[in-house]
């Protein structure tokens, strides 16, 4: 089959590779109909995350049809139209049993590069994202397995286009749990930094769930023009003002956002001294984040607030701990447990709640791949998200 | 860890370390036998010439802040070493949620040890509840011996080498209940003695550069994957642009 793969740092390729098969019992293959770039491919694409190795499969938010089932695979079957968490999840462990499905104990098959860093403990696995995270095949190709498949993988109802139905592998959960973690109460003002695919769903989410006002915080005109029109957002370019942790203040009659909500992660951009210094440090790998954003989160939150952080990070510089525990603040964070919310986002995504498609800005041949991430990743043409049909 | 069977004779592993530049250096002086150590290796020497501060702090992005507290001995378990004897001893727990009865029993059918032990070495039953262990070495070489099963009290089980192995050494797993019915916690003690000598010296270098905690560690993931999912996560002959595919 074809498929894109990681050569090597910023070289991305497409090539034959074999055909994946049903390797354990509870496996699925899918035949895939779409999958999309995500900012997180960029920290590795980039190589501020290693333990890539080159002719990996990359890829991990996707929607298909199941084309084969392993002898232990009950819920779904053939033919069947399903969306899948980019975390593979076995759905028995303690931490699957308590709804932390990021968290899971049993689809990690290389476990020994990720208990150092993890203090001897271990994420699940990931498609196409690391061998750190599992080493799994991404689905940037024909056909993908799918372990646990009773587990991963969830039947799109009818009336919900795959354009929809891809972005609740990733995009919408990551965002919805970040809205969750804010406990949204009414009269709640959200603010959220990033009009990603991430940001964007997460600022949806938060109206969803009744927060009175929500902020997005970007320099893109584009995807703040998409914040105002998709999630009725305030919007705040952070080029054009002098101080983003002022206007909050005043756009919030000197409290401060009730949550604020990181959607950008270590490869933030920013303006000042402060973003100088990240640049310069990461570029000498004496730290692996620039982190401008989470750091801006923590300083804007009012005092008692939530900070719910969605971005990936590494080892982060000057972190305002003072800042976070003089304020009272809660911080919550994960990998998304997609699993936990996919029936509400069905739902939603069913009654027109929620219509991510608007995020695929860009459309690829699976064999444009590397043009369509270079696409994504410069953000040319008002590129939000570039999606893949094999 | 990088206490090896063989570097821990001449290498005291010092805690604060980071672990991610060791097993890289360890094991790849015996390319190509103990796939648990290779992983790590093949990685990290990807990496590609960084230095190693360089490579620990890249390998920390991957999971963040808890990156360098985690290589201080975080993890549930202990090592020893004989200061003159050069014995080899490791102890390793893990949370599984199940019965320590099932446990018991998926532990003892003789088709659990050879899917748990299958990074390490092969297993297979031989009889009289006793087990054929056989290590592949480097340049084709293979160090293999028997062991019984032996109950220990409190219903754990042992094992031990026959009299006549190469390296003596034994084994043993015990299960106990876990606080508010989280399962039972299952620990594994596995101990190595070789002789004193040249020809001990001669035969762990068979054994190679495995470091007993990470085959404890693999060991003991394997067994709860099995018992509480009936599979193994694996990535062999899984796609991707190049031969050795996982």
């Amino acid at each position: 089959m074809r498929a894109l793969y990681w050569n090597g740092v910023n070289d991305l390729r497409v090539g034959t590779v074999k055909d994946p098969e049903i390797l354990n019992p509870r496996d699925a293959i899918l035949r895939v109909s779409l999958s999309t770039t995500c900012g997180s491919d960029l920290h590795f694409i980039d190589g501020y995350i290693p333990t890539m190795k080159a002719g990996d499969v990359i890829g991990h938010e996707f929607m298909g049809v199941i084309e084969e089932v392993g002898s232990e695979v009950k819920r779904v079957k053939k033919g069947d139209r399903v969306v899948v968490p980019s975390f593979i999840v076995c759905g028995q462990c303690w931490y699957c049993q308590h709804s932390l499905y990021s968290l899971c104990d049993n689809t990690h098959p290389k476990p020994e590069l990720q208990e150092p860093l993890l203090g001897g403990q271990t994420t699940a696995g990931i498609y196409g994202y690391t061998h750190a995270f599992g080493g799994y095949a991404g689905a940037h190709a024909e056909y993908v397995r799918v372990p646990f498949a009773d587990n991963d993988c969830f039947k799109v109802p009818d009336g919900v286009a795959d354009e929809n139905a891809l972005f609740l592998s990733d995009a919408a959960p990551t965002g919805y749990m970040g809205a969750d973690f804010c406990n949204i109460q009414p009269g709640d003002t959200v603010a959220v930094w990033g009009c990603g695919g991430v940001g964007l769903m997460a600022q949806q989410s938060a109206r969803l769930m009744g927060a009175e006002r929500v902020i997005g915080i970007d320099r893109f005109p584009e995807r703040l023009q998409m914040a105002r029109e998709h999630a009725g957002s305030e919007t705040i370019d952070y080029t054009q003002v002098d101080s983003v942790l002022e206007v909050l203040k005043e756009m919030t009659g000197g409290r401060g956002p009730d949550a604020c909500i990181d959607a950008v992660g270590m490869e933030a951009h920013g303006t000042g001294p402060q973003y100088a210094y990240d640049l310069v440090k990461q570029a000498l790998r004496l730290e692996t984040d620039r982190g401008q954003a989470l750091r801006e989160a923590i300083m804007a939150c009012r005092k008692g607030g939530t900070l719910s952080v969605l971005g990936v990070y590494g080892v982060l510089d000057k972190f305002p701990m003072g800042a976070l525990m003089n304020k009272g603040m809660t911080m919550r964070t994960a990998q998304q447990h997609g699993q936990a919310y996919m029936d509400r986002l069905l739902a939603h995504a069913q009654k027109g709640e929620l219509s991510p498609a608007y995020l695929a800005t860009h459309r690829f041949s699976l064999e444009d791949g590397p043009r369509g991430y270079d696409m994504f990743k410069h953000k040319k043409d008002g590129c939000v998200r570039a999606v893949f049909a094999p | 860890m990088a206490n090896s069977i063989v570097a821990a004779q001449r290498h005291t592993p010092s805690p604060g370390r980071p672990a991610s530049g060791n097993p890289a250096g360890g094991s790849t002086q015996h390319l190509g036998w103990v796939p648990i150590a290779l992983g790590a290796a093949a990685v990290v020497a990807g990496l590609g010439g960084r230095k190693q501060g360089a490579t620990a702090l890249a390998l920390a992005a991957v999971a963040g802040a808890g990156a360098m507290g985690a290589m201080r001995g975080m993890q549930s378990g202990s090592r020893k070493q004989g200061a003159a004897s050069g014995r080899e001893e490791v102890e390793r727990s893990i949370t599984i949620g199940k019965s320590a009865d099932e446990l018991r029993r998926t532990w003892l059918d003789p088709r659990t040890l050879p899917q748990a032990m299958a990074r390490f070495a092969t297993v297979r039953p031989g009889g009289e509840g006793r087990m054929h262990w056989k290590v592949e070495g480097p340049l084709g070489h293979a160090y293999e011996w028997d062991a019984e099963t032996v109950d220990r009290p409190g219903g754990g089980i042992g094992w031990r080498s026959l009299p006549g192995a190469a390296i003596p050494n034994e084994g043993s797993v015990r299960f106990q209940p876990a606080p508010a019915g989280r399962g039972t916690v299952v620990t594994l003690h596995v101990r190595f003695d070789p002789p004193g000598g040249a020809l001990g010296e001669g035969l762990l270098k068979l054994l190679g550069s495995t470091p007993l905690d990470l085959v404890a560690d693999a060991a003991l993931r394997r067994f709860k994957n099995l018992v509480e999912t009936g599979e193994i996560p694996t990535t062999v002959r899984q796609p991707a642009a190049r031969a050795d595919t996982h």
